[in-house]
């Protein structure tokens, strides 16, 4: 039916563009737009230093510390904030760091049982099977990760009070490689992912530290502006064309509440600091917003605030964790940031979850496949008969003469 | 269906999109258009007088979309 139609419509151009001009359909409110906090399911153990990481319909926290040990269990939330419990890390670990690469999270490195550095890496995928790839090149603590493009890397960290610039890159396939090194050796610090980079930033080695490496998808590094201000035991998130790096310590004592966020170009800009200043916090996404929650204001005393950036980097306030803690652990799925574990002292090891949800005004287009289309940055080419766009709508459709079917 | 639209083929500046017996998840369907576009799902064929109107499932028919755009304040059809 539809070929002879195809060719034999239309403009000499072959399309028309048709514009969408901050357009809110009637049966949606754009001010239904907001950052939603609920409790789910604590972890089914309570536990600090662990780490997050999400792969397909999951947000996973893994390892962590409890009581003498690292049990090395892993809770994994789906999009309806149902937990399950997927099989352990195949050593307990804590104090290490995750990512995600294609159908993969992975968690490497970290303190085991005994208290040695470990360089094993687990790895689950999208149904939740744990294998375990090759071991990062050097056992270490205290390291980072971050995604781009087709590799999943693990930067810096620190062995026996020694710090090291290596960076380890797992593929989609898990093959290891070892990328170009950090500008410098260091631990404490933390990552982020924007456009085609993977982005480190500061850390300490001895003194704090402000220097910014980014890997691109060849795993080519360069090297951004830095910190405005030189820290350790910050942390980072995603949102839009945004990394950011939020809060940290000076190294001594003290909390930072700079935030630096780097956009695709690599350019650094410095939003709205932290409504509190603080360190050991974590960072995950929630549909267009990137949250910092929790941490420790000083050595003693906890933070119970949720800074939200959004996609312009308009910074605002959400309800407070349910209960204040640091060392806790950040991820993401579907549109809700999830934190969980933590500790507000030196005994706890909490099991606290608290999941913020972005609730985003949306409505769905129809173009015929092929269509091209821009409400974002850049335009893009329909792969499916429809796509799900942010409200207000701002933006075009190219269209050509074209059938749209189930397929 | 076809032979309807070869017959009523438009002219430069214009595009025709068809849905054949398309049936989405959704259980309603918002179609989007700046108004004054000419759409037929039923006996006839019509102009939008608004910038979106519903439809039911299965979806069958076309629109004929002319460049414009759709915004919330109602823009008119604006060849380009």
């Amino acid at each position: 039916m539809g070929e002879a139609i195809l060719i034999q419509h239309g403009s000499s151009s072959g399309e028309v563009k048709v514009e969408f001009d901050n357009f809110v359909p009637s049966n949606i409110d754009p001010s239904d737009e907001g950052l939603s906090h609920s409790i789910p399911t604590a972890l089914s153990r309570g536990r600090y230093n662990l780490a997050g990481a999400s792969v397909g319909n999951y947000a996973l926290f893994a390892g962590g510390y409890e009581s003498d040990y690292y049990p090395g269990t892993v809770d994994a939330y789906d999009a309806s904030l149902t937990r399950s419990t997927p099989t352990t890390l195949s050593v307990g670990r804590g104090l290490f760091a995750g990512a995600s690469v294609g159908n993969y999270a992975l968690f490497a490195g970290g303190y085991d049982s005994s208290s040695i550095e470990d360089d094993t890496v687990d790895a689950y995928d999208a149904s939740l099977t744990r294998s375990t790839p090759t071991v990062l090149s050097r056992a270490r603590v205290h390291l980072a990760g971050a995604s781009v493009g087709n590799y999943a890397l693990f930067a810096g960290g620190t062995m026996s009070y020694i710090d090291f610039a290596t960076v380890d890159a797992y593929d989609d396939s898990l093959t290891r490689s070892t990328a170009t090194s950090l500008s410098a050796a260091k631990g404490a610090l933390a990552g982020a992912s924007v456009g085609n980079y993977a982005l480190f930033a500061g850390g300490t080695s001895g003194s704090s530290l402000d220097t910014v490496d980014a890997y691109d998808t060849s795993l080519t590094r360069s090297a951004p502006t830095t910190l405005s201000l030189g820290r350790s035991q910050l942390a980072g998130a995603s949102v839009g064309n945004y990394a950011l790096f939020a809060g940290g310590t000076p190294g001594s004592s003290g909390n930072r509440d700079a935030v630096d966020a780097y956009d695709t170009s690599l350019t650094r800009l410095t939003p709205t600091a932290l409504s509190v200043g603080r360190y050991n916090l974590a960072g995950a996404r929630a549909g267009y917003c990137a949250l910092f929650a929790g941490g420790q204001r000083t050595y003693s005393s906890y933070s119970d605030v949720v800074d939200a950036y959004d996609d312009s980097l308009i910074r605002s306030t959400p309800t407070a964790l349910s209960v204040g803690r640091w060392s806790l652990a950040g991820a993401s799925v579907g549109n809700h940031a999830l934190f969980a574990g933590g500790r507000y002292d030196y005994s706890d090891y909490n099991r606290a979850v608290d999941a913020y949800t972005h609730v985003v005004p949306e409505t769905i287009l129809y173009m015929p496949i092929g269509t091209k289309y821009k409400f974002g940055e850049s335009e893009e080419t329909a792969t499916t008969n429809k796509i799900v766009v942010r409200v207000p709508l701002t933006g075009y459709i190219k269209y050509k003469n074209g059938v749209i079917s189930n397929g | 269906m076809g032979e309807a639209i070869i017959t009523r083929r438009g002219g430069p500046g214009e595009v025709i999109v068809e849905f054949d017996n398309f049936t989405p998840t959704e259980q309603v369907v918002t179609l989007y258009m700046p108004i004054g576009a000419k759409y037929k799902f039923g006996e006839s064929e019509q102009i939008a007088t608004t910038n979106e109107i519903t439809v039911p499932v299965p979806l069958t028919g076309y629109i004929k979309y002319k460049s414009g755009a759709v915004g919330t304040e109602g823009s008119g059809p604006d060849d380009r």
